[in-house]
């Protein structure tokens, strides 16, 4: 289940669709805005390239602390015949 | 395995009320481009909220079938899914089983990075495959397809095979290994058998997730002759009218083979992805 629960959360916190064609691509004026999306519209509409890649370090930070985390917290990595 | 706890009269009032408005706000999106596909000619709006338009007709699914090369686009599609799935299930059928076997240096590491590569936003992850694919010369190729479509699916199916492989209790191959058993045969003959839910799981995984996927086929593919499903699709939508019958017709029978498909396995699926639970 927590490989099922971490990609789960992951996978729904980059979620780009969902957000990307509600809001119209973060309208009204880039206010409607998860972080994902934003990225996607700094580096493909507003070419600052640089930017929306630091800016993806940043989510992949967020998510491998939460990742970590819960991995540490649940030991779900620990071998059952290491024990 | 503890009895389900009965609910009260007034809970399972509120629990199916509760389901039922849900289930609505799912199901109305599908009805209405079902309707819109059986609409005649080109109209998306209307005022009525009736499921069978007036005038209800098949046309919209003739010509997909017969005016357009949707037919072509679909075995593309099977063509790719089967491959991504076919390498999917292979790859993560043995990751998965050296993961939860073996005790070696890096393994930690190397689990937690199967599922670093999905915390990288796609989008900004598209430059690079693009410019790698080109490197390899895969661009605008089925090959490029399946290895794009791999790597999007392997952490999880690798993660999923690990579980359950650690459900199978290791005195099974002991004890064929003690018979005389090469280890890769006992893999092979007693433990994969045992893991075939969970190898049916990945495999459906995979399938769906090269099934549905826009975004990099999108980038990577441009020949017509080689689109899969969702870029036929969107082919139907130009920049200056949008044939929504078509494309809602398509859009039909493009999620027609997953739903029966998942309707098929969903029993397997639920108990399946608990069933590698057992340290969670």
């Amino acid at each position: 289940m927590t490989p099922a629960v971490i990609l789960g959360v992951i996978w729904t916190f980059n979620n780009f669709n969902v957000v990307w064609l509600v809001s119209n691509g973060g309208e009204p004026s880039d206010t409607n805005h998860i972080l994902v999306s934003w990225v996607y519209k700094a580096a493909f509409t507003y070419f600052r390239m640089g930017y929306a890649a630091a800016f993806s370090m940043i989510i992949f930070a967020i998510l491998l602390m939460f990742s970590w985390r819960t991995i540490r917290h649940t030991r779900v990595l620990e071998n059952v015949y290491s024990g | 395995m503890s009895k389900p706890r009965e609910l009260t009269l007034w809970g399972k009032c509120l629990a199916y009320l509760t389901l039922s408005v849900f289930t609505l706000f799912a199901i109305y999106p599908v009805l209405r481009v079902f309707s819109i596909s059986l609409r005649p000619g080109n109209r998306l709006l209307t005022r009525s909220l009736a499921l069978i338009p007036e005038g209800a007709t098949l046309e919209s699914y003739r010509r997909l079938f017969f005016d357009e090369p949707f037919l072509r686009w679909m075995a593309n599609s099977i063509l790719v899914s089967s491959a991504v799935t076919l390498v999917g299930v292979a790859l993560a059928a043995t990751a998965g089983y050296a993961f939860s076997r073996y005790r070696f240096p890096g393994r930690n590491a190397a689990m937690l990075a199967v599922i670093t590569t999905q915390m990288f936003p796609v989008t900004m992850l598209l430059l690079p495959l693009f410019i790698m694919l080109i490197k390899l010369h895969l661009y605008d190729s089925f090959a490029g397809l399946v290895v794009a479509y791999s790597a999007t699916a392997l952490p999880f199916t690798i993660w999923q095979m690990k579980g359950y492989y650690d459900t199978i209790p290791y005195s099974l191959e002991e004890a064929a290994m003690i018979d005389g058993a090469h280890p890769v045969y006992a893999f092979y003959r007693i433990v994969l058998p045992l893991a075939l839910p969970a190898l049916a799981i990945s495999a459906l995984f995979s399938f769906m997730t090269a099934w549905s996927e826009y975004l990099v086929a999108a980038v990577l593919i441009q020949n017509t002759d080689l689109f899969t499903l969702p870029l036929g699709l969107k082919y139907f939508q130009s920049n200056m009218e949008v044939a929504w019958g078509l494309y809602s017709a398509g859009a039909i029978v493009v999620s027609l083979p997953v739903v029966v498909l998942f309707m098929a396995v969903s029993r397997w699926l639920v108990s399946g992805l608990t069933l590698g639970s057992v340290k969670g």
